[in-house]
Protein backbone atom coordinates (compact mmCIF):
# COMPACT_ATOMS: atom_id res chain seq x y z
CA UNK A 1 0.00 0.00 0.00
CA UNK A 2 1.55 2.99 -0.84
CA UNK A 3 2.42 5.92 1.60
CA UNK A 4 0.15 8.84 2.09
CA UNK A 5 1.56 11.71 0.72
CA UNK A 6 1.84 14.40 3.51
CA UNK A 7 -0.25 17.10 4.36
CA UNK A 8 0.63 20.45 3.76
CA UNK A 9 0.49 22.60 6.40
CA UNK A 10 -1.53 25.59 6.07
CA UNK A 11 -0.12 28.66 4.16
CA UNK A 12 -0.25 32.32 5.25
CA UNK A 13 -1.19 33.98 2.13
CA UNK A 14 0.82 37.29 1.57
CA UNK A 15 -0.19 39.85 -1.09
CA UNK A 16 2.35 38.40 -3.43
CA UNK A 17 1.41 34.95 -2.99
CA UNK A 18 -2.37 35.75 -2.89
CA UNK A 19 -2.16 37.57 -6.84
CA UNK A 20 0.16 34.95 -8.26
CA UNK A 21 -2.43 32.36 -7.60
CA UNK A 22 -5.04 35.03 -9.35
CA UNK A 23 -2.90 35.03 -12.07
CA UNK A 24 -2.69 31.29 -12.66
CA UNK A 25 -6.63 30.63 -12.38
CA UNK A 26 -6.74 31.89 -15.80
CA UNK A 27 -4.31 29.29 -17.08
CA UNK A 28 -1.00 27.96 -16.84
CA UNK A 29 1.97 30.69 -17.20
CA UNK A 30 5.67 30.40 -16.68
CA UNK A 31 7.47 33.08 -14.20
CA UNK A 32 7.42 36.25 -16.53
CA UNK A 33 3.96 36.08 -18.07
CA UNK A 34 2.67 35.28 -14.40
CA UNK A 35 4.83 38.99 -13.58
CA UNK A 36 2.63 40.55 -17.00
CA UNK A 37 -0.74 39.15 -15.42
CA UNK A 38 -0.15 40.68 -11.88
CA UNK A 39 0.51 43.94 -13.71
CA UNK A 40 -1.93 43.66 -15.80
CA UNK A 41 -4.68 42.49 -13.07
CA UNK A 42 -3.48 45.48 -11.03
CA UNK A 43 -3.27 48.13 -13.58
CA UNK A 44 0.32 48.12 -13.06
CA UNK A 45 -0.18 49.04 -9.18
CA UNK A 46 1.71 45.84 -8.62
CA UNK A 47 5.00 44.64 -10.11
CA UNK A 48 6.81 41.76 -8.70
CA UNK A 49 10.50 41.92 -8.96
CA UNK A 50 12.11 38.05 -9.29
CA UNK A 51 13.39 37.99 -6.22
CA UNK A 52 9.62 37.63 -4.56
CA UNK A 53 8.04 36.22 -7.32
CA UNK A 54 10.60 33.12 -6.87
CA UNK A 55 10.75 33.72 -2.57
CA UNK A 56 6.64 33.30 -3.25
CA UNK A 57 6.18 30.46 -5.93
CA UNK A 58 8.80 28.67 -3.89
CA UNK A 59 6.53 29.06 -0.90
CA UNK A 60 3.10 28.28 -3.15
CA UNK A 61 5.21 24.93 -4.33
CA UNK A 62 6.14 24.01 -0.92
CA UNK A 63 2.54 24.31 0.36
CA UNK A 64 1.28 22.45 -2.58
CA UNK A 65 -0.77 25.23 -3.42
CA UNK A 66 0.92 25.31 -7.13
CA UNK A 67 2.43 22.71 -9.06
CA UNK A 68 4.77 22.25 -12.17
CA UNK A 69 3.27 21.49 -15.24
CA UNK A 70 4.61 19.73 -17.60
CA UNK A 71 2.66 20.64 -20.92
CA UNK A 72 4.60 23.22 -23.01
CA UNK A 73 3.08 25.34 -25.92
CA UNK A 74 5.10 24.38 -29.11
CA UNK A 75 6.71 27.52 -29.89
CA UNK A 76 7.97 28.49 -26.52
CA UNK A 77 10.99 28.41 -24.63
CA UNK A 78 11.70 25.07 -23.81
CA UNK A 79 14.12 26.49 -20.76
CA UNK A 80 10.92 27.93 -18.98
CA UNK A 81 8.71 26.23 -16.14
CA UNK A 82 5.38 26.31 -16.20
CA UNK A 83 2.99 26.42 -12.93
CA UNK A 84 -0.67 26.14 -12.47
CA UNK A 85 -2.85 26.04 -9.34
CA UNK A 86 -3.62 23.59 -7.98
CA UNK A 87 -7.08 22.43 -5.79
CA UNK A 88 -5.95 23.26 -2.90
CA UNK A 89 -4.77 26.61 -4.05
CA UNK A 90 -8.17 27.47 -5.61
CA UNK A 91 -9.24 26.42 -2.00
CA UNK A 92 -6.85 28.76 -0.67
CA UNK A 93 -8.19 31.93 -3.11
CA UNK A 94 -11.70 31.11 -2.23
CA UNK A 95 -10.84 31.29 1.35
CA UNK A 96 -8.60 34.62 1.43
CA UNK A 97 -11.62 36.07 -1.51
CA UNK A 98 -14.15 35.44 1.18
CA UNK A 99 -11.78 36.93 3.97
CA UNK A 100 -11.10 39.96 2.28
CA UNK A 101 -14.81 39.90 1.30
CA UNK A 102 -15.88 40.32 4.94
CA UNK A 103 -12.82 42.54 5.32
CA UNK A 104 -14.52 44.99 2.81
CA UNK A 105 -18.18 44.73 4.68
CA UNK A 106 -16.56 45.40 7.58
CA UNK A 107 -14.54 48.49 6.43
CA UNK A 108 -18.16 49.76 4.32
CA UNK A 109 -19.78 49.33 7.66
CA UNK A 110 -17.56 51.21 9.54
CA UNK A 111 -16.80 54.14 7.11
CA UNK A 112 -21.15 54.66 7.06
CA UNK A 113 -20.67 54.60 10.91
CA UNK A 114 -18.47 57.36 10.51
CA UNK A 115 -19.19 59.52 7.79
CA UNK A 116 -22.91 59.07 8.79
CA UNK B 1 11.45 35.39 -36.27
CA UNK B 2 15.06 35.37 -35.24
CA UNK B 3 15.80 37.99 -31.81
CA UNK B 4 17.65 40.86 -31.91
CA UNK B 5 20.65 40.80 -29.80
CA UNK B 6 20.29 42.67 -26.68
CA UNK B 7 22.20 45.67 -25.88
CA UNK B 8 25.57 45.12 -23.97
CA UNK B 9 23.99 46.45 -20.89
CA UNK B 10 21.91 43.75 -20.45
CA UNK B 11 24.39 41.10 -20.48
CA UNK B 12 25.94 43.49 -17.55
CA UNK B 13 22.51 43.81 -15.55
CA UNK B 14 22.24 39.76 -15.86
CA UNK B 15 26.11 39.47 -14.51
CA UNK B 16 25.08 41.79 -11.58
CA UNK B 17 21.68 40.21 -10.62
CA UNK B 18 23.53 36.84 -10.54
CA UNK B 19 25.72 38.16 -7.90
CA UNK B 20 22.68 39.23 -6.55
CA UNK B 21 21.27 35.55 -6.33
CA UNK B 22 24.14 34.19 -3.95
CA UNK B 23 22.11 36.29 -1.30
CA UNK B 24 19.35 33.42 -1.14
CA UNK B 25 19.23 30.61 0.38
CA UNK B 26 20.98 27.74 -2.32
CA UNK B 27 18.28 25.52 -2.12
CA UNK B 28 16.20 28.38 -3.49
CA UNK B 29 18.71 29.45 -5.71
CA UNK B 30 19.06 25.70 -7.46
CA UNK B 31 15.66 24.87 -7.72
CA UNK B 32 15.13 28.56 -9.05
CA UNK B 33 17.79 30.52 -10.22
CA UNK B 34 18.00 30.25 -13.70
CA UNK B 35 14.67 31.27 -13.70
CA UNK B 36 15.00 33.89 -11.76
CA UNK B 37 17.32 35.02 -14.38
CA UNK B 38 15.38 34.61 -17.03
CA UNK B 39 12.47 36.36 -15.59
CA UNK B 40 15.35 39.48 -14.92
CA UNK B 41 16.42 39.14 -18.66
CA UNK B 42 13.10 39.37 -19.94
CA UNK B 43 12.30 42.47 -17.91
CA UNK B 44 15.57 44.31 -19.09
CA UNK B 45 14.33 43.13 -22.71
CA UNK B 46 11.04 44.75 -21.91
CA UNK B 47 12.69 48.58 -21.19
CA UNK B 48 15.42 48.11 -23.54
CA UNK B 49 15.54 51.20 -25.49
CA UNK B 50 14.23 53.53 -22.71
CA UNK B 51 16.87 54.96 -20.27
CA UNK B 52 14.75 56.50 -17.78
CA UNK B 53 13.33 52.87 -16.79
CA UNK B 54 16.52 51.40 -17.17
CA UNK B 55 17.73 53.37 -14.51
CA UNK B 56 14.03 52.58 -12.77
CA UNK B 57 14.50 48.68 -13.33
CA UNK B 58 17.86 48.72 -11.53
CA UNK B 59 17.93 51.15 -8.65
CA UNK B 60 14.10 51.13 -8.01
CA UNK B 61 12.81 47.50 -8.91
CA UNK B 62 16.10 45.11 -8.75
CA UNK B 63 17.86 46.53 -5.91
CA UNK B 64 15.11 46.82 -3.25
CA UNK B 65 13.24 43.46 -4.83
CA UNK B 66 16.35 42.17 -4.33
CA UNK B 67 17.36 42.91 -0.26
CA UNK B 68 14.15 42.04 1.01
CA UNK B 69 13.10 39.06 -0.90
CA UNK B 70 16.61 37.75 0.14
CA UNK B 71 16.57 39.05 3.45
CA UNK B 72 13.02 37.63 3.94
CA UNK B 73 13.67 34.09 2.40
CA UNK B 74 17.24 34.08 4.63
CA UNK B 75 14.89 34.67 7.62
CA UNK B 76 12.46 31.78 6.25
CA UNK B 77 15.56 29.22 6.03
CA UNK B 78 16.58 29.95 9.71
CA UNK B 79 19.66 31.06 10.82
CA UNK B 80 21.26 28.26 12.06
CA UNK B 81 21.00 26.11 9.37
CA UNK B 82 23.69 25.73 6.56
CA UNK B 83 21.99 29.21 5.09
CA UNK B 84 23.55 30.34 8.66
CA UNK B 85 26.58 32.11 6.42
CA UNK B 86 24.98 33.70 3.85
CA UNK B 87 22.47 35.13 6.91
CA UNK B 88 25.32 36.69 8.91
CA UNK B 89 26.60 37.54 5.53
CA UNK B 90 23.07 39.82 4.41
CA UNK B 91 23.48 40.91 7.89
CA UNK B 92 26.73 41.93 7.73
CA UNK B 93 25.82 43.81 4.64
CA UNK B 94 23.13 45.23 5.05
CA UNK B 95 24.83 47.18 8.37
CA UNK B 96 27.33 48.26 5.99
CA UNK B 97 25.11 49.55 3.56
CA UNK B 98 23.15 52.00 6.50
CA UNK B 99 26.10 52.52 7.56
CA UNK B 100 27.65 53.83 4.54
CA UNK B 101 23.85 55.69 3.40
CA UNK B 102 24.16 57.79 6.47
CA UNK B 103 27.77 58.87 5.45
CA UNK B 104 27.39 62.66 4.27
CA UNK B 105 30.03 62.75 1.62
CA UNK B 106 28.79 59.43 -0.21
CA UNK B 107 25.03 59.85 0.44
CA UNK B 108 25.62 63.45 -1.23
CA UNK B 109 27.81 61.99 -4.03
CA UNK B 110 25.43 58.94 -4.87
CA UNK B 111 22.21 61.76 -4.83
CA UNK B 112 24.77 63.97 -6.76
CA UNK B 113 25.63 61.67 -9.35
CA UNK B 114 21.66 60.05 -9.82
CA UNK B 115 20.46 63.79 -10.09
CA UNK B 116 22.88 64.30 -12.81
CA UNK B 117 22.08 61.00 -14.39
CA UNK B 118 18.42 61.83 -14.64
CA UNK B 119 18.81 65.34 -15.92
CA UNK B 120 21.44 63.77 -18.50
CA UNK B 121 18.82 61.37 -19.61
CA UNK B 122 16.07 63.90 -19.78
CA UNK B 123 18.54 65.88 -21.92
CA UNK B 124 19.10 63.56 -24.72
CA UNK B 125 15.67 62.90 -25.02
CA UNK B 126 14.95 65.95 -25.34
CA UNK B 127 17.82 66.11 -28.02
CA UNK B 128 16.31 63.51 -29.56
CA UNK B 129 13.56 64.66 -29.81
CA UNK B 130 14.35 68.51 -30.92
CA UNK B 131 16.61 66.44 -33.70
CA UNK B 132 13.27 64.90 -34.84
CA UNK B 133 11.51 68.23 -35.07
CA UNK B 134 14.15 69.73 -37.32
CA UNK B 135 13.80 67.41 -39.53
CA UNK B 136 10.69 67.58 -40.28
CA UNK B 137 10.97 71.42 -40.40
CA UNK B 138 13.83 71.21 -42.58
CA UNK B 139 11.85 69.61 -45.22
CA UNK B 140 10.72 72.78 -46.60
CA UNK B 141 14.05 74.16 -46.73
CA UNK B 142 15.63 71.62 -48.79
CA UNK B 143 12.88 71.62 -50.80
CA UNK B 144 12.40 75.53 -51.51
CA UNK B 145 16.87 75.17 -51.88
CA UNK B 146 16.07 72.79 -54.68
CA UNK B 147 14.35 75.23 -56.64
CA UNK B 148 15.72 78.02 -58.80
CA UNK B 149 14.01 81.42 -57.57
CA UNK B 150 16.51 84.09 -55.52
CA UNK B 151 13.04 83.83 -53.75
CA UNK B 152 13.29 80.31 -52.74
CA UNK B 153 16.78 80.47 -52.07
CA UNK B 154 16.38 83.12 -49.66
CA UNK B 155 13.72 81.58 -47.51
CA UNK B 156 15.39 78.30 -47.38
CA UNK B 157 18.16 80.20 -45.96
CA UNK B 158 16.18 81.97 -43.58
CA UNK B 159 14.64 78.55 -42.61
CA UNK B 160 17.88 77.16 -42.38
CA UNK B 161 18.77 79.88 -39.87
CA UNK B 162 15.37 79.68 -38.20
CA UNK B 163 16.89 76.27 -37.02
CA UNK B 164 19.94 77.63 -35.80
CA UNK B 165 17.97 80.28 -33.76
CA UNK B 166 15.64 77.44 -32.69
CA UNK B 167 18.48 75.47 -31.13
CA UNK B 168 20.60 78.17 -29.75
CA UNK B 169 17.57 79.04 -27.57
CA UNK B 170 17.23 75.34 -26.44
CA UNK B 171 20.52 75.78 -25.59
CA UNK B 172 20.03 78.91 -23.28
CA UNK B 173 17.42 76.28 -21.99
CA UNK B 174 20.15 73.21 -21.60
CA UNK B 175 22.17 76.36 -19.26
CA UNK B 176 19.33 76.77 -16.66
CA UNK B 177 19.94 73.26 -15.65
CA UNK B 178 23.88 73.94 -15.68
CA UNK B 179 24.15 71.78 -18.27
CA UNK B 180 26.44 73.93 -20.70
CA UNK B 181 25.49 71.86 -24.02
CA UNK B 182 29.61 72.84 -25.62
CA UNK B 183 30.25 70.20 -22.77
CA UNK B 184 27.72 67.60 -22.71
CA UNK B 185 26.28 67.65 -26.23
CA UNK B 186 29.35 68.66 -28.69
CA UNK B 187 27.57 67.16 -31.31
CA UNK B 188 25.03 69.96 -31.72
CA UNK B 189 27.97 72.11 -32.98
CA UNK B 190 27.37 70.15 -36.02
CA UNK B 191 23.93 70.42 -36.56
CA UNK B 192 24.52 74.15 -35.87
CA UNK B 193 27.58 74.59 -38.35
CA UNK B 194 26.03 72.22 -41.25
CA UNK B 195 22.54 74.31 -41.07
CA UNK B 196 24.63 77.94 -41.41
CA UNK B 197 26.47 76.36 -43.80
CA UNK B 198 22.86 75.57 -46.01
CA UNK B 199 22.30 78.41 -45.36
CA UNK B 200 25.41 80.15 -46.62
CA UNK B 201 24.84 77.95 -49.74
CA UNK B 202 21.67 78.91 -50.13
CA UNK B 203 22.66 82.00 -50.10
CA UNK B 204 25.21 82.40 -52.61
CA UNK B 205 22.84 81.30 -55.15
CA UNK B 206 20.69 84.28 -54.89
CA UNK B 207 22.60 86.65 -57.19
CA UNK B 208 21.51 90.21 -57.31
CA UNK B 209 18.10 90.17 -56.17
CA UNK B 210 16.23 93.32 -56.40
CA UNK B 211 13.31 92.75 -54.13
CA UNK B 212 14.35 94.46 -50.59
CA UNK B 213 12.98 91.35 -48.56
CA UNK B 214 14.84 89.30 -50.42
CA UNK B 215 17.67 90.94 -49.79
CA UNK B 216 16.95 91.62 -46.00
CA UNK B 217 15.76 87.77 -45.87
CA UNK B 218 19.17 87.26 -47.36
CA UNK B 219 21.09 89.19 -44.72
CA UNK B 220 19.36 87.63 -41.94
CA UNK B 221 20.08 84.43 -43.16
CA UNK B 222 23.77 85.30 -43.61
CA UNK B 223 25.75 83.62 -40.85
CA UNK B 224 29.55 85.12 -40.67
CA UNK B 225 30.55 82.20 -38.62
CA UNK B 226 29.47 79.74 -41.32
CA UNK B 227 31.75 81.99 -44.20
CA UNK B 228 28.79 84.03 -45.00
CA UNK B 229 29.71 88.12 -45.93
CA UNK B 230 27.69 89.94 -43.84
CA UNK B 231 28.68 93.10 -44.61
CA UNK B 232 28.63 91.74 -48.51
CA UNK B 233 24.72 91.25 -47.72
CA UNK B 234 24.25 94.94 -45.47
CA UNK B 235 25.79 97.04 -48.64
CA UNK B 236 23.11 95.26 -50.98
CA UNK B 237 20.31 95.91 -48.79
CA UNK B 238 21.63 99.70 -48.21
CA UNK B 239 21.72 100.05 -52.15
CA UNK B 240 18.07 99.01 -52.88
CA UNK B 241 16.73 100.64 -49.56
CA UNK B 242 19.06 103.56 -48.83
CA UNK B 243 16.37 105.40 -46.60
CA UNK B 244 15.26 102.14 -44.53
CA UNK B 245 16.89 102.67 -41.21
CA UNK B 246 16.70 99.07 -40.77
CA UNK B 247 19.94 98.34 -43.27
CA UNK B 248 21.87 100.96 -41.47
CA UNK B 249 20.80 99.38 -37.87
CA UNK B 250 22.39 95.92 -39.35
CA UNK B 251 25.09 98.38 -40.66
CA UNK B 252 25.38 99.92 -37.17
CA UNK B 253 25.75 95.88 -35.70
CA UNK B 254 27.88 94.81 -38.20
CA UNK B 255 30.54 97.97 -37.10
CA UNK B 256 30.07 97.04 -33.36
CA UNK B 257 30.83 93.67 -33.58
CA UNK B 258 34.10 94.37 -35.04
CA UNK B 259 35.02 97.35 -32.89
CA UNK B 260 34.88 99.97 -35.42
CA UNK B 261 33.84 103.46 -33.63
CA UNK B 262 33.57 105.31 -36.33
CA UNK B 263 32.16 103.23 -38.52
CA UNK B 264 29.02 103.03 -35.75
CA UNK B 265 28.92 106.70 -35.67
CA UNK B 266 28.27 106.81 -39.29
CA UNK B 267 25.76 104.24 -39.24
CA UNK B 268 23.97 106.32 -36.50
CA UNK B 269 24.01 109.10 -38.61
CA UNK B 270 22.52 107.69 -41.41
CA UNK B 271 20.14 105.79 -39.49
CA UNK B 272 18.71 109.15 -37.78
CA UNK B 273 18.61 110.49 -41.24
CA UNK B 274 16.65 108.18 -42.32
CA UNK B 275 12.52 108.28 -43.62
CA UNK B 276 11.42 104.67 -42.11
CA UNK B 277 11.81 101.63 -40.33
CA UNK B 278 10.43 98.60 -41.87
CA UNK B 279 12.48 95.00 -41.29
CA UNK B 280 9.79 93.73 -44.14
CA UNK B 281 8.20 90.60 -41.76
CA UNK B 282 4.87 90.70 -43.25
CA UNK B 283 6.07 90.07 -46.93
CA UNK B 284 8.96 87.68 -45.60
CA UNK B 285 5.84 85.39 -43.43
CA UNK B 286 3.54 85.55 -45.87
CA UNK B 287 6.00 84.04 -49.09
CA UNK B 288 7.37 81.84 -46.06
CA UNK B 289 3.70 80.28 -45.38
CA UNK B 290 2.71 80.35 -48.92
CA UNK B 291 5.85 78.35 -49.83
CA UNK B 292 4.71 76.00 -46.94
CA UNK B 293 1.12 75.82 -48.56
CA UNK B 294 2.59 75.37 -51.80
CA UNK B 295 5.54 72.63 -51.06
CA UNK B 296 3.30 70.75 -47.81
CA UNK B 297 -0.18 70.55 -48.91
CA UNK B 298 -0.67 67.53 -47.42
CA UNK B 299 1.12 67.56 -44.07
CA UNK B 300 -0.71 70.04 -42.00
CA UNK B 301 1.77 69.21 -38.75
CA UNK B 302 4.94 70.07 -40.79
CA UNK B 303 3.44 73.18 -41.95
CA UNK B 304 2.34 74.07 -38.46
CA UNK B 305 6.04 73.02 -36.82
CA UNK B 306 6.93 75.65 -39.87
CA UNK B 307 4.84 78.44 -38.39
CA UNK B 308 5.93 77.72 -34.99
CA UNK B 309 9.68 77.90 -36.02
CA UNK B 310 9.18 80.80 -37.89
CA UNK B 311 7.33 82.93 -35.36
CA UNK B 312 10.37 82.07 -32.56
CA UNK B 313 12.85 83.03 -35.51
CA UNK B 314 10.80 86.35 -35.72
CA UNK B 315 13.14 88.85 -38.53
CA UNK B 316 15.84 86.75 -36.62
CA UNK B 317 17.67 90.31 -36.32
CA UNK B 318 17.66 90.08 -32.05
CA UNK B 319 21.31 88.49 -32.63
CA UNK B 320 23.80 89.73 -30.99
CA UNK B 321 21.37 91.73 -29.63
CA UNK B 322 24.16 93.54 -27.06
CA UNK B 323 25.16 95.19 -30.55
CA UNK B 324 21.79 96.42 -31.21
CA UNK B 325 21.44 99.54 -32.14
CA UNK B 326 17.79 99.89 -29.85
CA UNK B 327 19.79 98.89 -27.25
CA UNK B 328 23.12 100.62 -27.29
CA UNK B 329 21.23 104.24 -27.72
CA UNK B 330 19.56 103.17 -23.92
CA UNK B 331 19.50 106.16 -21.65
CA UNK B 332 20.93 104.69 -18.68
CA UNK B 333 17.64 104.64 -16.01
CA UNK B 334 18.55 107.40 -12.89
CA UNK B 335 20.36 105.59 -10.55
CA UNK B 336 22.22 103.21 -12.59
CA UNK B 337 25.44 103.15 -14.13
CA UNK B 338 25.20 105.27 -17.69
CA UNK B 339 26.22 102.90 -20.82
CA UNK B 340 29.54 103.96 -22.19
CA UNK B 341 27.76 104.41 -25.91
CA UNK B 342 25.09 107.17 -25.04
CA UNK B 343 26.59 109.50 -23.35
CA UNK B 344 28.79 112.55 -23.39
CA UNK B 345 28.31 113.18 -26.73
CA UNK B 346 25.12 115.72 -27.44
CA UNK B 347 25.49 114.68 -31.05
CA UNK B 348 25.04 110.80 -30.68
CA UNK B 349 22.30 111.46 -27.75
CA UNK B 350 20.28 113.14 -30.65
CA UNK B 351 20.72 111.40 -33.27
CA UNK B 352 19.42 108.27 -30.96
CA UNK B 353 16.59 110.28 -30.04
CA UNK B 354 15.70 110.30 -34.08
CA UNK B 355 16.26 106.61 -34.25
CA UNK B 356 13.69 106.49 -31.11
CA UNK B 357 11.01 108.41 -33.04
CA UNK B 358 11.49 106.16 -36.42
CA UNK B 359 11.05 103.27 -33.71
CA UNK B 360 8.17 104.69 -32.30
CA UNK B 361 6.55 105.37 -35.73
CA UNK B 362 7.30 101.55 -36.55
CA UNK B 363 4.20 99.18 -37.48
CA UNK B 364 6.28 96.51 -35.07
CA UNK B 365 5.06 96.30 -31.85
CA UNK B 366 8.30 95.62 -29.76
CA UNK B 367 10.30 98.31 -32.28
CA UNK B 368 7.45 100.98 -31.29
CA UNK B 369 7.83 99.92 -27.40
CA UNK B 370 11.73 100.52 -27.69
CA UNK B 371 11.31 103.80 -29.84
CA UNK B 372 8.68 105.40 -27.13
CA UNK B 373 10.92 104.22 -24.31
CA UNK B 374 13.66 105.70 -24.91
CA UNK B 375 11.54 108.85 -25.79
CA UNK B 376 9.30 108.73 -22.19
CA UNK B 377 13.19 108.26 -20.34
CA UNK B 378 14.07 111.68 -21.89
CA UNK B 379 11.15 113.76 -22.15
CA UNK B 380 9.01 112.52 -19.30
CA UNK B 381 5.27 113.78 -20.41
CA UNK B 382 2.16 112.78 -19.16
CA UNK B 383 1.51 112.08 -23.46
CA UNK B 384 5.19 109.99 -23.40
CA UNK B 385 4.21 108.42 -20.50
CA UNK B 386 0.66 107.75 -22.32
CA UNK B 387 2.51 106.26 -25.29
CA UNK B 388 4.48 104.33 -24.09
CA UNK B 389 1.79 102.20 -22.28
CA UNK B 390 -0.16 101.93 -25.39
CA UNK B 391 2.81 100.88 -26.51
CA UNK B 392 3.93 98.11 -24.01
CA UNK B 393 0.33 96.84 -24.28
CA UNK B 394 0.44 96.29 -27.82
CA UNK B 395 4.03 94.32 -27.26
CA UNK B 396 1.45 91.51 -25.51
CA UNK B 397 -1.04 91.43 -28.84
CA UNK B 398 1.46 91.65 -31.70
CA UNK B 399 0.97 89.11 -34.11
CA UNK B 400 4.41 87.72 -33.69
CA UNK B 401 3.79 87.25 -29.78
CA UNK B 402 0.41 85.43 -30.41
CA UNK B 403 1.84 81.85 -30.22
CA UNK B 404 3.94 82.55 -27.30
CA UNK B 405 1.59 84.67 -24.75
CA UNK B 406 0.68 82.90 -21.92
CA UNK B 407 -2.87 80.97 -22.67
CA UNK B 408 -3.40 79.43 -18.97
CA UNK B 409 -3.87 80.69 -15.91
CA UNK B 410 -4.75 78.70 -12.38
CA UNK B 411 -6.70 75.95 -11.97
CA UNK B 412 -9.17 75.38 -8.80
CA UNK B 413 -6.09 73.64 -7.07
CA UNK B 414 -4.20 76.88 -7.20
CA UNK B 415 -1.92 75.54 -10.29
CA UNK B 416 -0.94 77.55 -12.90
CA UNK B 417 -0.94 75.59 -16.50
CA UNK B 418 -0.35 76.14 -19.66
CA UNK B 419 -1.22 75.09 -23.01
CA UNK B 420 0.33 75.61 -26.46
CA UNK B 421 -1.26 75.95 -29.85
CA UNK B 422 -2.15 72.78 -31.84
CA UNK B 423 -1.09 72.19 -35.15
CA UNK B 424 -4.48 73.71 -37.29
CA UNK B 425 -4.57 77.04 -34.64
CA UNK B 426 -0.17 77.32 -36.52
CA UNK B 427 -1.71 76.66 -39.44
CA UNK B 428 -4.38 79.29 -39.68
CA UNK B 429 -2.35 81.83 -37.77
CA UNK B 430 0.20 81.11 -40.45
CA UNK B 431 -2.44 81.37 -43.65
CA UNK B 432 -4.04 84.41 -41.75
CA UNK B 433 -0.35 86.35 -42.87
CA UNK B 434 -0.76 88.84 -46.06
CA UNK B 435 2.10 90.87 -47.64
CA UNK B 436 0.60 93.84 -46.62
CA UNK B 437 -0.01 92.91 -43.04
CA UNK B 438 1.95 95.27 -39.96
CA UNK B 439 1.59 93.11 -36.90
CA UNK B 440 -0.96 95.17 -35.02
CA UNK B 441 -4.14 95.23 -37.04
CA UNK B 442 -5.85 91.95 -36.37
CA UNK B 443 -5.28 91.09 -32.26
CA UNK B 444 -7.79 90.80 -30.30
CA UNK B 445 -8.13 90.00 -26.56
CA UNK B 446 -9.89 86.92 -25.48
CA UNK B 447 -10.87 85.88 -22.14
CA UNK B 448 -8.78 82.96 -20.99
CA UNK B 449 -10.08 79.82 -19.29
CA UNK B 450 -10.01 81.60 -15.68
CA UNK B 451 -9.79 85.13 -16.52
CA UNK B 452 -6.44 85.41 -17.72
CA UNK B 453 -6.62 87.30 -21.16
CA UNK B 454 -5.05 85.40 -24.08
CA UNK B 455 -4.60 86.33 -27.44
CA UNK B 456 -6.77 85.09 -29.84
CA UNK B 457 -6.52 82.46 -32.48
CA UNK B 458 -6.87 84.44 -35.85
CA UNK B 459 -9.21 83.33 -38.12
CA UNK B 460 -7.60 82.82 -41.68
Amino acid sequence: MPAASPTPEPVALTPAMHHILLALLQGERHGYAIMQAIESLTDGAMRLGPGTLYTSIRKLLDGKLIEESDERPDADDERRRYYRISGVGRAAVAAETQRLAQLVRFANRYASMVYA
Amino acid sequence: MRRLPDPAWIGFANRLFAAFLWLFPSDLRHAHGDEMRQVFRDRCREVAGQPARIAHLMFAEMLPDTVASASEAQWSAGIGTPGRRHGVALGVLLLAAGWLLFQDSISRFVLDWGHEVKIRIAHRQEVARLAAEEGLVRALPDALARETTPASKAIAAYFYRALYVHRIGFWVEGENVAMHPREHYAADLGVLVEDGARATHALAAIGGAEDPWIATLALQACETDAGCNRAQAVERLLRLEPDNAFGWAQAFKAASLAGDRDAKRRALSRMAAARYYDDHLGEILSEVFAASARLLPQDPHKRALVARYAAEAGSADTDYLQHDVRLECRSAPPGTRPATWNTGDPGIAADCLAVARLLAASDGPWNAYLGWREIDQREQTPATARALEQAKALTRHGRMNVGASPRGGVDAQGRTFWYPWDDAEWNRWAASWTPEMTELDNVRKRAGPHGKSAPPVPQG
